[in-house]
């Protein structure tokens, strides 16, 4: 907080060294010291704040992977296998998380297993550029559908992701298969969202 | 604005008047105490680092991975498995109005093989308020595969106002018959009974922003 407090001159008074030094060491006391209560209410605006002050967005995947005749290899076993398509794996970063800040990470994509009543789950990982990828413990959306082929073999679903981190991070979208058959992604977009304040 | 207007100016070979001054001083103090603004700053002047974080908004989550096995007999909302395991039911204190936004995503296992249309809808509330759900999702039962998973991701968004934030994700597990018909206006289904499979609710996150500016 930074108010100043003003000795103010008085005509037909003799001039205060000390009452001018008072009011100098005021405004000294002031400095770098602005805050809420030096400024009026809502008298800061849009062009007042530099960019990504507030929250700034990394958005890929849809280019390269929003191709309806695009998707992914076939992923058989255990995993977690990254999602490549197009020949681009659906990964961002880095995404650089000060202290202070969140970020959001949101998912969208189709998944489905060739072989009705295998499980195809959707993990979103994180790599806190060290070169090793972990699992968000909880960014999971598995989809195991029915085994009768009337009900169609392929079942299309949603997934969305998101977890909360701060450092520099890549993330990228893989995929877990438990019954040896084959698991596919299409159409997966994957975005961040880092709010600052 | 201030550090811009000059309300008094002294004169060279004038007599030396503290009226002037004191006037200077009192105009750039009263500024300087309350009324900077806009125009005092260059454009972009304002950086991260002088914002407090939380300022315009407010971020929480409730990533969760523990089991809620939902009551299968029960053909009402449930948050919670009767223990007290919530799906999720997060309070928060708004320190001012602004718009909520709230995302959902969960994954969920069917057991059971019933020999009825079983479903389940979900919805997330804001203070007891609907802001997102989802219609009946049915399982996808069959004879020889009867442990099915699925999964949804809800989105809504309402104005709140400050003080205490309560926001639920609810489930509701039905058996329902589908109205086929044609007619506009009519409900899509109807709720029979309770659903013969049970719920188990594991992987899910909830996450939310209040946007205050």
């Amino acid at each position: 907080m930074s108010r100043v407090s003003i000795i103010e001159a008085v005509p037909g008074n003799t001039a205060s060294s000390s009452d001018e030094n008072t009011n100098l060491a005021a405004w000294n006391t002031a400095t770098a010291s602005i805050d809420d209560t030096n400024v009026r209410n809502e008298g800061l605006d849009h062009g007042s704040f530099a960019d990504e002050v507030v929250e700034c967005l990394t958005r890929e995947g849809a280019a390269p992977f929003f191709e309806s005749s695009t998707k992914s290899g076939a992923y058989t076993g255990a995993g977690p296998f990254k999602v490549t398509m197009g020949g681009n794996d659906v990964q961002i970063g880095p995404i650089v998380v000060n202290s202070g800040d969140s970020v959001l990470i949101y998912c969208s994509a189709m998944t489905y297993n060739d072989v009705g009543g295998g499980t195809a789950t959707l993990i979103l990982q994180y790599n806190p550029n060290s070169g090793v990828w972990s699992s968000v413990g909880v960014s999971r959306r598995s989809y195991i559908g029915s085994a009768v082929t009337s009900l169609k073999r392929r079942d299309y679903t949603v997934a969305h992701l998101h977890s909360l981190g701060t450092g520099t991070f890549y993330y990228r979208l893989a995929v877990e298969e438990g019954s040896a058959n084959n698991t596919y992604v299409e159409n997966a977009v994957l975005y961040a969202i880092v709010v600052a304040h | 604005m201030s550090l811009i207007y000059r309300k008094e100016r002294a004169e060279q070979g004038s007599i030396n008047d503290p009226t002037p001054h004191r006037d200077n001083q009192n105009e750039l103090a009263g500024e300087f105490n309350g009324y900077l603004d806009r125009y005092n700053l260059p454009t972009r002047a304002v950086g991260a680092a002088s914002v407090v974080v939380g300022a315009f908004t407010t971020v929480g989550a409730d990533p969760k991975s523990d089991s809620v096995a939902l009551d299968s007999k029960s053909t009402t909302w449930q948050n919670d498995d009767g223990s007290g395991t919530y799906i999720h039911n997060v309070t928060f204190t708004a320190s001012e109005d602004g718009q909520l936004d709230v995302d959902w995503g969960g994954t969920w296992t069917w057991t059971g093989n019933p020999t009825i249309e079983a479903t389940i809808r979900w919805r997330i509330t804001v203070n007891g308020q609907t802001i997102a759900e989802t219609g009946c999702i049915a399982q996808d039962n069959d004879p020889t595969y009867v442990n099915t998973k699925d999964l949804v991701a809800l989105a809504g968004t309402i104005p709140v106002q400050a003080g205490p934030v309560n926001i639920k994700v609810e489930a509701m597990i039905a058996a329902v018959s589908w109205y086929m018909g044609t007619t506009v206006g009519a409900p899509l289904f109807s709720i029979t009974g309770a659903a013969e499979s049970t719920v188990t609710v594991v992987y899910r996150e909830l996450v939310y922003l209040l946007r205050s500016r």
